[in-house]
């Protein structure tokens, strides 16, 4: 939101300049202060207004700035531009009189009052107030010094002592003394305490979100003894829509959406898993500054949270917060500001929710009103840019643990069944091959099927150099032509091959240079992430056993690695290290399918449209540009060109590009989106400038000529069988090489062996079991958060925000107002680490302070200090300043303890206090700042929502899970805007899905946030859509038919007794007798409008519909007080 | 309206303290923020009873506004900027990689007065072309349709800020008590960018687009959900009488009192609005004239729009913004990368006639010197194409136009060079048309600000002049 401060505005200016004015009246060698005021009443506007957006602190134009005294007596290009005492001589009076410039430029002449205005103050000298006021743009040092060392929220939190009362009985609590203190102070009294089922409700509300029970009413009314309040606190505390609501308040913060917006609304990836694992921390009360630490760097602690329960780590899925925001599909090497924008929304979110800081203001300029100079909004998006965007998968190690072990064993049996056979299969190599050549010859001894198969590989047109079957088919070739050429055929074939595989071996080394191999040892650098690669390197031979179908296997893989060799229902993600600046391209020998995809990731945009489905079933090498087209590499900018890239291969889950955009998937089934398998498996990358790709080095054809001289085809022959029965052997003995996997794999694709689930019935037998047991694996689960991989680096100073004209590089760091000088961050990684404990330590000044004022404000309606987001100099004082800090000492004390703090909030004898003003507090303090009685407050949209369906029963009290599309009547699938159930299944609102396009349309009624931006405090508007909808909208009607069907089918005895309870389900107490006598008025009229007997009202489900509907409109159900 | 105030949240000095109840509003609320913070309120309409209008800084050109919105990017060179020198270049290279050329496929033909060109695809338009003021200036950012959208409509790149009929509705308020400032009508497309073109923003909720659909129900819950209207009535009695006898025991908080207006505004609104949007009363000539006779579905639905859009202007909204049906894939009507011919055509075909039909009727009526139309998408298209068959986004320069209120007719502004590829001369930016639009309704640009962040925040941002040139 704030990206946009590129000046003040010149009124806010002023206003802060008359303060500063005012304070310095006194001045010695200042002005007089009738010359002061009329500078600052007259002048100042004038110029603020008229001048400054071309000759202020952000532009000047003819090299002249008018913003202080000295530069308006030096003026610019055209000389002074004021002499003072002579306005006839000065320029600026010239300039706005239109004598020799037309000033102000493009807009209107000033106004003749103005122009005297102007040329008074020159006569009288120009007077000009002391030039501290002007530093005020500067970010000066000293400014910066003076601001650090006095603004409040910058200073130590203190420990206060209690302050005395003369009421000391109505103080329960510490908070009562400070409260009661100001009001005393004031001349006022607390009101008195609310009674008890005004307390439930109330209480019900702040700490859960939902309505208290009839049951828990009655309950907690007759509930006589002392302590009864603090139980009812404890058992809604430690009840789990505890989670639910604090988790909401908390979403608000992270801008919350589950779609990226923009143009195509693509999905984040497992945003609800973010959702419950705060429901989850809420509940638990993990300690503030462990959430801190989680959201900043959850993937870089020492000692992750693992849930053992659910098996997953927890504090990594705190990284998925940066990721929540909206985000682009283009491209950001084209589009520069696309990522800046991403990084700036992450910044803002950091600073304002954990510091209450409007950091973002200095991504132009350094911030006018806080110590934050530009440099130091540059040091953090260093470490934020540093920091990948990325999927990681939470699942922990024993997940499927045991199913893998099983299937491994499998395997093992499986291997050694398939050798058997196919050992005993190419025993006959040799008569087939000679048998398939002589076409007339029907050989009955051999497998008709099989000869097929090789007579078809004798048709093949194309001659490649590298299959296997290719020197056969050269000399059969030859024989035909000239017989008896047999000896100088083969030599020179040998020859042939042995030149061609040096010439490629030296073209390979010439041209490539390794960026990563997989085929032994690890990952050399990259990055492995998924359920499929934590094994990482997997050896020559291995394979993949056939999910389903008539097959075995699905393929025998050289050594690398591959997501799939358990099962394709295990994902994958490997990412490269950032590529070198100085090579074009990047190649990668890859393989994949089912919607597995390869990308080019350059500058965090994760959603970029650079990357490709991978479709192929063997290994090839594909070819990366690292920046997307050749037209656009010539007109790049330097600082474009070295935006930081990576690859990253991915199967289909781990790809934020999935589900893409209809037209995109055209070609893709609902089925095929939908499965839960895919695959890739890679072994090398190299990076190269030469357009070709790396060749292949012919070493597998390297056992056919191992004799010099060949006497006849059926010695070839021999010689083909014996390269496949060597691979077949290697293979079976687990110690094949790659060159072995590319005669088996040869012989299998081309069925000259038979790749049969059904070879044996031991072999079915083996394959059913691995079969069952794959179908039993979990999906892993994956979620969008950050990632540091590798070294991070420093990015440069946009001057003015703009990416054109990078300025010097800012090293990575925190803010300097709140980074104690041994605290500097170590520049290894993003910097993430040491971030997350700047900020989650006791001694920030702003942590513990900012986090009790957003619990006090959710409490009481609002914060001691009101503007919850923003602790700068623009912040509201707080109400109670000692009361904030001695707050802010008792979150440190007690471990950061979000529930406890809450609790002792809601325990305090402020917090009971009643809603009545007396006329005197009205008078005093209306707004009510000192908390003379508890405020009227509406309900947010969730809770309007939850009551409703509390209300009529239908509340689903389900926790956890993939959220429901919100009651939408038309689908929009092109924009991911999907059909929901009217009543979203009962499911609290929390459940809902936020698409960033288009938000759930009834909560956005009642100020649900449009996730945009970081939001501390929603707004409370008040608009007849709300009246509408709750008159109209058919949730609500529904929900009024549900409950009166409810109320009917339970048969009550008397309209009156069936008033009294709905007016406990909606309102938490009965009615009063006018009340009970307005709706039995009510029953008898609609009863009449309805034509049904009077006799019958009570049990029509039409009449009672009409009373339900009407008690969701009244005011009291959707305010509590 | 608000009890607590989303402009205050980050606290501008100056600016009027979140809680301040309405009468320590009222009585603080004399000169400058204050004043400011009164407006906003006093456009509130559940203080309608309270406030007479909130005046413009000066006196108005235009009291309305209707917003022919044309997304995806109309071609300015096959419209209204004939560049007969592609004619010439037609299929030779661009010098832009593998990029050639492309000829305008319509003839163009001098009209009026004035005896300014339009292409044949605006046949009725073309009619008008001495009330227009056509602009072939206009520069936009970034060639990308949702900040290209977003941009036009909000003066930013990115989501967030509110709608130039957002911050209008906040300026000036409604005339009519009982209809909502901001109307967005649409046949159900939403153009990328999505409903943040049309949010309120950091403006208070009051000032969103309320939408109203072309078929169906038009605006969200606004039929009554009893089938016998005086259910409605009894239930509201009762419990409206009920909610005042909680506000008295409460103290008559302003929130419950506010809450209790909007229910009877909102009740009035139920029928008022059908009333507004019913046709019966419209003879056929008019409804003839918008087109609604139409052979296709997409025409008499945008036919519909803009007549309502008179309807809605004559009833007193402030701001009404028709978009047009997605025809051709999503990312806006307009955005032919392919079949320029086909698709140009048809929307032309949707959207001529009856646009044409609201100037000439707003004429007949006495409306047209108080409502200013404004026609514009968020970029043009290059005179260049990479596949012979369509042209790509260009926001170096392309072609909007505006008329009625304020405009000076039968003028062009600004001019492109030969072939439509940059600006030559006079660039107009988007806030320079926002600067200028407010400018026609009596409000000055750098005036209307709202505090939000810690700052006033303009829709023009630190920009925007205003086109004196188009005014007449």
């Amino acid at each position: 939101m704030t990206q946009c401060c590129r000046i003040i505005h010149s009124f806010l200016t002023l206003l802060l300049l008359l303060c500063h004015a005012i304070s310095a009246g006194g001045a010695a060698q200042g002005p007089a202060p009738k010359d002061m005021e009329f500078f600052e009443r007259r002048i100042r506007p004038l110029l603020a207004q008229n001048c400054y957006s071309c000759h202020g602190g952000d532009k000047q134009f003819g090299s002249l700035r008018l913003d202080s005294h000295a530069r308006v007596l030096k003026g610019g290009k055209s000389g002074p531009g004021v002499v003072p005492g002579k306005p006839e001589e000065s320029l600026l009076i010239k300039a706005v009189r239109h004598e020799t410039l037309q000033m102000p430029l493009g807009r209107n002449k000033l106004k003749g009052e103005q122009i005297a205005d102007l040329e008074e103050w020159v006569r009288a000298g120009a007077p000009w107030p002391q030039e501290a006021p002007a530093k005020l743009s500067t970010g000066h040092p000293d400014f910066y010094k003076k601001l650090t060392q006095e603004h409040w929220a910058f200073q130590p939190v203190r420990k206060p002592e209690l302050p005395n009362v003369s009421r000391v009985s109505w103080a329960r609590t510490p908070i009562d003394r400070f409260i009661l203190a100001s009001l005393e102070k004031a001349g006022l009294a607390p009101a008195r305490p609310a009674d008890k089922q005004t307390l439930i409700r109330r209480l019900s509300f702040v700490l859960t979100g939902l309505p208290p029970t009839v049951k828990d009413i009655e309950s907690f009314v007759q509930d006589r003894s002392a302590d009864a309040y603090e139980r009812l606190v404890d058992r809604l505390m430690a009840s789990p829509h505890f989670g639910e609501q604090w988790a909401r308040h908390w979403l608000d913060l992270m801008r919350f959406g589950e779609t990226h917006g923009y143009e195509w609304n693509y999905e984040i990836i497992g945003p609800w898993r973010y959702r419950d694992y705060l429901i989850r921390a809420f509940n638990s009360d993990v300690p503030y500054d462990q959430l801190v630490r989680e959201h900043i760097a959850g993937d870089l602690l020492e000692k992750p949270r693992i849930n053992l329960q659910e098996r997953i780590n927890e504090s990594v899925i705190g990284t998925t917060s940066f990721r929540l925001g909206e985000a682009g599909h283009d491209d950001c090497i084209e589009f520069r500001s696309i990522g800046l924008d991403v990084v700036d929304s992450q910044i803002d979110t950091v600073t304002k929710a954990f510091q209450g800081l409007t950091v973002t203001c200095a991504r132009c300029h350094d911030h006018k009103l806080d110590p934050i100079p530009t440099e130091d909004y540059y040091a953090l998006s260093g470490v934020v840019t540093s920091a990948r965007q990325l999927t990681h998968t939470i699942d922990t190690a024993d997940v499927n643990a045991e199913y893998e072990k099983q299937l491994r064993q499998l395997k093992a049996e499986i291997r050694s069944q398939l050798a058997m056979h196919w050992i005993k299969e190419t025993e006959d190599i040799g008569r087939y091959l000679l048998a398939a050549g002589t076409v007339t010859t029907e050989n009955k001894v051999l497998d008709g099927q099989k000869l097929k198969h090789w007579r078809a590989l004798l048709k093949k047109e194309k001659f490649e150099f590298e299959d296997p079957f290719t020197p056969w088919l050269t000399l059969a070739r030859e024989e035909n032509q000239k017989s008896g050429g047999w000896a100088a055929a083969w030599r020179e074939l040998a020859d042939l091959y042995r030149t061609e595989s040096q010439a490629r071996v030296a073209f390979n080394r010439y041209h490539f240079e390794s960026f990563g191999d997989f085929r032994t040892g690890g990952v050399g650098g990259w990055y492995a992430d998924g359920l499929g690669l934590r094994d990482g390197t997997t050896p020559s031979g291995e394979f993949a056993v056939a999910a389903e179908g008539d097959k075995a296997v699905s393929g025998i893989f050289p050594a690398g690695i591959y997501t799939h060799v358990l099962s394709e229902k295990l994902n994958g993600a490997l990412r490269s290290p950032f590529l070198p600046q100085n090579k074009k391209f990047i190649s990668l020998q890859v393989m994949g399918g089912k919607l597995s995809a390869r990308r080019m990731i350059i500058d965090n945009c994760y959603l970029g449209e650079n990357f490709k489905v991978l479709d192929q079933d063997s290994l090839s090498w594909q070819r990366l540009q690292r920046a997307p087209t050749q037209e656009l590499v010539s007109s790049l900018s330097a600082s474009q060109k070295r935006l930081p890239a990576y690859v990253e291969l991915v199967t289909k889950f781990d790809n934020p590009r999935i589900p893409d955009r209809p037209k995109a998937l055209k070609d893709v089934t609902p089925e095929q989106l939908e499965s839960q398998r895919s695959y890739f498996g890679v072994t090398r990358a190299v990076l190269h400038n030469a357009d070709e790709i790396p060749k292949d080095e012919l070493t597998h054809m390297t056992r056919l000529f191992q004799q010099s001289e060949l006497a006849s085809m059926a010695v070839l022959a021999e010689h083909y069988m014996a390269a496949c029965r060597q691979a077949i052997r290697a293979w079976s003995e687990g110690r094949s090489t790659d060159d072995d996997v590319r005669w088996l794999d040869w012989l299998i694709r081309n069925n000259l062996i038979t790749n049969h689930r059904d070879l044996s019935p031991q072999l079915r037998e083996l394959i059913e079991a691995y079969r069952k047991i794959e179908e039993r694996i979990s999906p892993p689960r994956i979620i969008d958060g950050m990632a540091d991989l590798g070294e991070g680096f420093d990015v440069s100073v946009l001057p003015y925000g703009d990416w054109k004209t990078p300025g010097k590089p800012a090293p990575r760091g925190y803010l300097q107002l709140l980074t104690p000088a041994q605290k500097r961050l170590r520049l290894e990684g993003s910097g993430r680490r040491e971030l997350a404990e700047i900020i989650a330590s006791a001694d920030n000044p702003l942590t513990a302070r900012v986090m009790v004022n957003r619990l006090w404000h959710h409490v009481f309606g609002r914060g001691l200090v009101s503007t919850v987001d923003n602790f700068g100099s623009l912040a509201e004082r707080p109400s109670h300043p000692e009361l904030l800090d001695y707050l802010a000492g008792q979150f440190v004390e007690n471990r950061w303890s979000i529930k406890k703090m809450i609790r002792l909030l809601v325990v305090s004898q402020t917090f009971r206090q009643s809603n009545q003003v007396t006329p005197k507090a009205g008078e005093v303090d209306p707004r009510n700042r000192l908390l003379h009685h508890y405020p009227v407050r509406r309900l947010e949209a969730e809770s309007i929502r939850d009551a409703i369906l509390a209300t009529s029963g239908v509340l689903n009290r389900t926790l956890y899970g993939p959220s429901i599309h919100p009651y939408r009547e038309e689908a929009k699938d092109y924009r991911k805007l999907l059909k929901g159930p009217l009543d979203g299944n009962g499911r609290r609102s929390i459940y809902l899905k936020v698409t960033r396009m288009e938000g759930p349309k009834f909560l956005e009624l009642f100020d649900f946030p449009n996730t945009m931006v970081t939001l501390g405090s929603r707004d409370v508007t008040n608009v007849p859509s709300q009246a509408l909808a709750m008159l109209n909208d058919p949730f609500v009607v529904d929900q009024a038919r549900v409950w009166a069907e409810r109320m009917v089918s339970r048969g009550g005895d008397s309209v009156e007794r069936q008033i009294d309870a709905m007016f406990w389900t909606a309102l938490g107490r009965p009615p009063q007798t006018e009340e009970r006598e307005r709706f039995r008025g009510l029953v008898i009229q609609l009863t009449n409008l309805h034509g049904i007997s009077p006799s019958d009202a009570l049990r029509s489900a039409v009449v009672w519909k009409d009373v339900a509907h009407a008690l969701f409109n009244l005011k009291e159900f959707i305010y509590f007080h | 309206m608000k009890t607590t105030h989303d402009a205050h949240r980050n606290g501008c000095p100056g600016c009027q303290d979140a809680a301040m109840t309405r009468r320590e509003m009222l009585k603080t609320a004399s000169n400058g923020f204050g004043m400011l913070a009164l407006s906003a309120l006093l456009a509130d309409k559940s203080y309608a009873g309270l406030s007479g209008q909130r005046g413009p800084h000066f006196p108005p050109k235009a009291k309305n506004i209707i917003f022919c919105f044309m997304p995806g990017g109309v071609s300015h060179m096959d419209s209204f900027d004939p560049k007969p020198k592609l004619a010439e270049l037609d299929l030779k290279p661009s010098g832009k990689g593998e990029r050639k050329w492309l000829k305008c496929p319509w003839k163009f033909s001098n009209y009026g007065q004035s005896g300014l060109p339009v292409s044949e695809l605006f046949p009725h338009i073309a009619t008008c072309v001495d009330d227009l003021a056509v602009i072939r200036s206009m520069k936009s950012e970034l060639p990308l349709h949702a900040r290209g959208n977003i941009f036009l409509h909000t003066g930013r790149n990115f989501s967030g800020f509110p709608s130039l009929g957002s911050w209008v509705t906040y300026g000036l308020g409604s005339e009519n008590q009982n209809l909502p400032g901001y109307l967005l009508l649409h046949n159900g497309a939403i153009p990328p960018g999505g409903l943040e073109n049309f949010s309120n923003g950091f403006l208070p909720a009051t000032y969103q687009a309320m939408e109203m659909r072309a078929e169906g129900t038009p605006i969200d819950n606004l039929s009554v959900s009893d089938k016998n209207q005086q259910v409605q009535k009894a239930k509201l009695d009762a419990f409206l009488q009920q909610d005042r006898q909680y506000a008295r025991l409460l103290g008559s908080p302003d929130s419950i009192e506010a809450a209790i207006s909007n229910y009877e505004m909102a009740y009035r609104m139920q029928s008022l609005v059908p009333d507004v949007l019913s046709l019966d009363k419209e003879p056929d000539a008019i409804k003839r004239l918008y087109g609604l006779d139409a052979s296709d579905k997409h025409k008499r639905e945008y036919g519909l729009q803009c007549l309502r859009a008179r309807r809605l202007v004559e009833a007193g909204v402030r701001f009404v913004e028709i978009t047009c049906p997605s025809l051709f894939g999503n990312n806006g009507t307009w955005d032919q990368h392919s079949e320029l011919k086909k698709g140009h055509e048809t929307n032309a075909m949707v959207t001529d006639q009856a646009i044409a039909a609201l100037i000439q009727d707003l004429k007949a009526r006495g409306l047209f010197q108080d409502t200013l139309l404004l026609w514009a998408g968020e970029f043009g298209r290059t005179p260049d194409t990479s596949n012979g068959d369509g042209r790509d986004h260009h926001p170096d320069c392309y072609t909007i136009w505006m008329a009625g209120g304020g405009i000076k007719g039968g003028m062009t502004y600004g001019a492109t060079d030969e072939i439509g590829n940059e600006v030559a001369e006079n660039p107009v930016t988007i806030h320079d048309l926002h600067a200028t639009i407010l400018h026609l309704l009596g409000l000055d640009h750098e005036k209307l600000t709202y505090c939000f962040g810690g700052r006033d925040m303009r829709l023009t941002d630190v920009h925007g002049k205003v086109l004196k040139e188009i005014i007449g």
